[in-house]
């Protein structure tokens, strides 16, 4: 081998090994989509956080993130500091399941208590996801909860897990224990979030109602056990999942306005979804 | 004859259990909420459930291990728990222990009497040939060693031990002896913080150790008497 041989020959060899590196390297990051979220076309888009930011945020002290995934789903992978809630950690429970009433928001003394425990201040961002397309979207049901009590921090992590694993983040196996913290301050529930009972039957016929559950239970299937099958009298079915993408994103606004609008729902209108 | 009226009682009653099941509403309704609540996985939710029947609530415990023991999937951990923080860690535990036992009864003369065919659909076949090997391996230790491990499904255990040539009381008493470790850590930890998980964390941990501990023994005996090994007791198993 002459000695211009190699140098060639070892040139070559570094630019191979240089471009192995760049080639792991880049591999570590994100390997599919890199291009930033846009959320402007939402209205209220500051109920999600774009998976960019919170992995941004990873590790700082002024953000808590919360697992709204089955328990049992938890320790196969959560997003790295992610408390584990299932979906009944700020409801009532107590009595027996099927009661009325069971499963409702915690009244706003013991709410308190319950979310100091995990750590939630007036002063932190606090996250909810879960694996948005496999339902039933418990981290939503968080996030309208903590929000109903003027925490607007709250918010809701945009393509949830799906979308953060597409994004080439890690996820951990081990749990998390919740750091408890004091000092919170809630306001009394801001009852536009809600419609009651009462409120549905006597607005029967006026207000439009939807039924957001698979179209099986629109049409009477009870197989978690409700005393009675079947829906609202004229409830409008549009299944949750009709408003999402097939990488667990929403649909942009456009979009859910034009589907929203087949069924009969403009913007302005007040309606009821259950 | 004889045989013709055993598969008549066999089929009579599986025909009863799933009449009352498909035509009694309760029934059905009660059934299917009870597996939503396990589902949950939570303590608390537990607890109130058994809480809301009021005198009665020891007796709803009971019968709730015996439906999960028969109902394989279903966490048992949940009652344990729950019984310890409703009627403190002692009590909690002799109740656990107990219906915990009438459960795992039940599930062996349910897989002794029906059979494998049964047995595989409540668990799975999967899970079923998993405690197979299991017992071929450890022969009449076997079920005490599964007891005293938290990681081997005790509802599994059960059934397979139905299929196999283990006599009642045998089997009766290794479940008694291995349960009562578990029974009565899980009460403990129960009793002293409800829904904590660092806590049970722990719980698990000592189980674990004490159950590898045991396994060493076990197996260091198992290498002593080599030449009267359980090899043999291998072929003998699948029943039915």
């Amino acid at each position: 081998m002459g000695s211009y041989q190699k140098a060639i020959f070892i040139a070559v060899t570094f630019l191979i090994v240089a471009a192995a590196i760049a080639g792991c390297a880049k591999n570590d990051k994100i390997p599919v989509v890199e291009k930033e979220i846009d959320l402007s076309g939402y209205k209220n888009a500051d109920i999600f956080i774009t998976p960019q930011e919170l992995h941004d945020r990873l590790g700082q002290e002024d953000i808590l993130i919360f697992d709204a995934n089955k328990p049992t789903d938890y320790p196969k992978g959560h997003i790295p500091g992610a408390v584990s809630l299932g979906w009944q950690s700020f409801c009532d429970t107590s009595g027996k399941i099927g009661d009325a009433n069971w499963g409702v928001t915690l009244p706003k003394e013991e709410l308190k208590e319950v979310l100091e425990s995990y750590g939630i201040d007036n002063n932190q961002t606090i996250v909810f996801y879960s694996d948005v397309l496999n339902g039933p979207g418990a981290d939503g049901r968080y996030v309208w909860q903590l929000r109903k009590a003027d925490l607007d921090n709250a918010k809701l992590l945009y393509g949830g897990l799906e979308l953060w694993k597409a994004l080439g983040y890690d996820t951990d196996t081990e749990p998390v224990q919740p750091v408890p913290a004091t000092g919170l301050v809630l306001k009394d529930y801001d009852e536009g979030y809600n419609a009651t009972k009462d409120y549905v039957a006597q607005n029967l016929g006026q207000t439009k109602i939807i039924d957001a559950r698979t179209l099986k239970e629109y049409e009477g299937d009870t197989s978690r056990g409700e005393a009675r099958g079947g829906h609202i009298p004229d409830a409008i079915h549009l299944e949750w999942k009709e408003l999402l993408n097939k990488d667990a994103t929403p649909k942009t606004a456009e979009e859910i306005i034009a589907i929203m609008k087949d069924k009969g729902i403009t913007p302005e209108d007040d309606f009821v979804l259950y | 004859m004889k045989i013709k009226n055993g598969l008549f009682v066999k089929i009579g009653i599986i025909l009863v259990i799933a009449g009352l099941y498909i035509f009694i509403e309760p029934v059905q309704i009660t059934v299917k909420r009870l597996v939503f609540m396990f589902s949950m996985v939570d303590v608390p939710t537990m607890k109130n459930y058994i809480l809301s029947f009021g005198i009665w609530a020891p007796v709803v415990s009971f019968f709730l291990m015996v439906f999960q023991s028969v109902a394989a999937p279903l966490p048992a951990f949940l009652i344990t728990f729950a019984n310890a923080a409703l009627f403190g860690w002692v009590k909690g535990a002799i109740l656990s222990w107990t219906s915990a036992m009438a459960g795992a009864a039940l599930c062996y003369w349910i897989a002794r009497f029906y059979g494998r065919s049964l047995a595989e659909r409540l668990v799975s076949r999967f899970a079923l040939d998993e405690v197979d090997i299991f017992f071929q391996k450890h022969g009449k230790y076997a079920i005490f060693i599964a007891r005293l491990l938290p990681f081997v499904s005790f509802d599994v255990v059960s059934y397979g031990a139905g299929l196999t040539s283990i006599g009642f009381w045998e089997f009766f008493l290794a479940t008694g002896l291995g349960q009562l470790p578990a029974t009565l850590i899980y009460s403990y930890v129960g009793d002293m913080l409800v829904g904590s998980v660092k806590t049970l964390v722990s719980g698990l941990l000592i189980i674990f150790a004490l159950s590898a501990l045991l396994f060493a023994v076990k197996k260091s005996m198992r290498e002593k008497n080599r030449l009267p090994g359980p090899q043999q007791a291998g072929g003998e198993n699948s029943a039915n």
